[in-house]
């Protein structure tokens, strides 16, 4: 009976210790989840972007003859014009068309109407990406029938659209 | 127990502090997941062209206006949220999205709009054929609600008649955007005198647009004037000191969406109008440089396949040759014409870019028919 005082303070202040253990557990819990849920969306996001910007790219009038066809003059007119691209786009990402003819990469260059090449690259840089692959096509005129006119052809190719990871700085 | 009061009352303070906080972050995260939403559904409508209801900004409390200022977006407790493609929007509990172009023949200036249920009114004060096509060039601008349940439809208004429900099997129904169309071809409104009926508008859907020679600041809405023979004309809103100059539909469209409506950033018909111009001025550079670029391309082809003897000099393409070297200094003209930041405050400016705009499209329509060029 002496101590009894003591044992009572002692017994609330195990149970207010106890409360406060699974009161700081609850908040670290809610906290962790949170945490991870925002890293979710992050790469939801980061996802979302490539395949949005690969949508917007194959019905761009600026690329484009129409939807999912890709004139070759705008996309040789575009190539040296990435800060451009990143106004329409935004910023951090990459494009590449290729056409699918069982040559090697032979990439197009800025100015020169070159029917040999193959490759259009835009706003390519180092670093870690998402992307996504889409079959498209090309129309591309090739040469002159009869000392006449234009002739044009659509050629098939893909269009690689990546997002880059984003790096804390 | 003095000790165990004291414990009980820091535990359900702190609990409380917590609750709260937590709740409100949720909140927060909840308007967060509607915006992206919304922004995530005006890009979709954008590449879709499929027009869309979206109610959910009245599932929570939001305070949202619209800042034209870079990067342009949608200001709410939660911040800016910047657009990836341009929404003309004016903010509602339930709004309605779609998407329109102004085509140019070798450029399309592709938008969406987002507003809530809204009654367009006209109020022509003349009844002529340049009054009929300016409020039908304005209507095809604007968003088409049929069959869906965020309304935006369309009427007259002339004296104290307002002539809003004239559609529909019976001609009892409001005129959604395709059914105004048809019915304007009648040229049937009741009346060309300035609209007097008053109209309880608690929840903001009348939008007045008077459709005059002259105009001053109107008490209501907004008072557009003709086109001249360049096809520019000026805006005026109810409440804005100044006026707006118009060269295509949808600088007139931008204005009604924003209306006379006051934010804090000013008036919304003069923010949407100033953010249309600014998208405008930034695609077009981007597509004339490009344009120029590729009809040098295309000329150098066909200047080197006539040297080298490919081509023969009459044939179709050689043809095209000047054809491409004007359209390239056509555009060039256009990219420093719009440089100018504030092209659009300037009549002078306006004028001379309208002109090449018009020079342009014909060119461009002149390629097609030749088979120079492709159509957009």
């Amino acid at each position: 009976m002496k101590y009894k005082g003591q044992i009572q303070l002692m017994e609330q202040i195990i149970t207010l210790f106890f409360i406060i253990i699974i009161i700081v557990f609850i908040i670290f819990f809610l906290t962790v989840w949170q945490v991870s849920r925002a890293n979710v969306e992050k790469n939801r996001v980061e996802q979302r972007r490539a395949m949005n910007i690969l949508k917007r790219m194959i019905v761009s009038e600026y690329l484009v003859k129409e939807n999912s066809m890709f004139d070759d003059s705008k996309l040789t007119s575009m190539l040296d014009r990435c800060e451009d691209l990143e106004k329409l786009f935004g910023e951090n990402w990459f494009a590449e068309i290729k056409i699918i003819n069982g040559k090697n990469d032979i990439p197009c260059s800025p100015g020169v109407y070159d029917t040999n090449c193959n490759l259009w690259t835009y706003c390519k840089k180092k670093g870690n990406f998402t992307s996504y692959i889409l079959p498209v096509n090309v129309y591309r005129k090739v040469g002159w029938i009869f000392r006449r006119g234009i002739v044009p052809k659509v050629y098939p190719a893909y269009i690689k659209v990546g997002v880059y990871h984003e790096t804390k700085k | 127990m003095v000790f165990g009061i004291i414990a009980a009352a820091f535990l359900v303070s702190f609990i409380v502090y917590y609750l709260q906080t937590y709740t409100g972050l949720q909140e927060d995260v909840q308007r967060g997941k509607i915006l992206n939403n919304f922004e995530m559904i005006c890009e979709d409508v954008y590449l879709t062209g499929n027009p869309v209801d979206f109610n959910q900004f009245s599932e929570i409390k939001f305070n949202l206006n619209f800042d034209v200022s870079e990067p342009p977006g949608i200001v709410s407790s939660m911040g800016k949220t910047p657009l990836k493609v341009m929404v003309l929007f004016s903010p509602g509990k339930r709004v309605f999205i779609d998407d329109g172009s102004l085509d140019m023949k070798w450029f399309k200036f592709r938008y969406v709009i987002a507003m809530p249920r809204s009654r367009v009114i006209f109020v022509p004060m003349k009844n002529t054929e340049l009054v009929w096509s300016l409020i039908e060039n304005i209507t095809e601008h604007m968003p088409d609600s049929t069959g869906f349940k965020n309304r935006i439809t369309f009427g007259f208004c002339s004296g104290n008649v307002l002539k809003e429900n004239f559609c529909g099997e019976d001609g009892k129904d409001l005129c959604d955007k395709k059914e105004f169309l048809e019915k304007i071809k009648e040229k049937n409104a009741p009346g060309f005198f300035d609209c007097k009926k008053t109209v309880s508008n608690v929840n903001g859907e009348y939008r007045f647009i008077k459709i005059s020679t002259s105009c001053t600041s109107p008490s209501r809405g907004l008072c557009v004037t003709l086109p001249d023979s360049n096809g520019i004309g000026r805006i005026y809103i109810n409440g804005s000191k100044n006026y707006l100059i118009y060269k295509d539909a949808l600088d007139i469209v931008s204005a009604i969406v924003g209306y006379d409506y006051k934010t804090i950033y000013g008036i919304a018909g003069e923010n949407l109008y100033i953010y249309k111009n600014r998208e405008f001025s930034k695609k077009i550079s981007i597509a004339a440089e490009m344009m120029s670029n590729r009809a040098i391309l295309i000329a150098s082809e066909i200047e080197n396949a006539l040297r080298n003897g490919e081509l023969d000099s009459d044939s179709m393409d050689a043809q095209c040759l000047p054809l491409f070297h004007r359209f390239a200094m056509l555009m060039n003209q256009i990219k420093s014409i719009i440089s100018d930041k504030d092209y659009y405050t300037s009549l002078g400016t306006t004028i001379t870019l309208k002109t090449k705009l018009d020079e342009i499209e014909n060119l461009h329509s002149k390629m097609v028919i030749s088979g120079c060029d492709y159509e957009i």
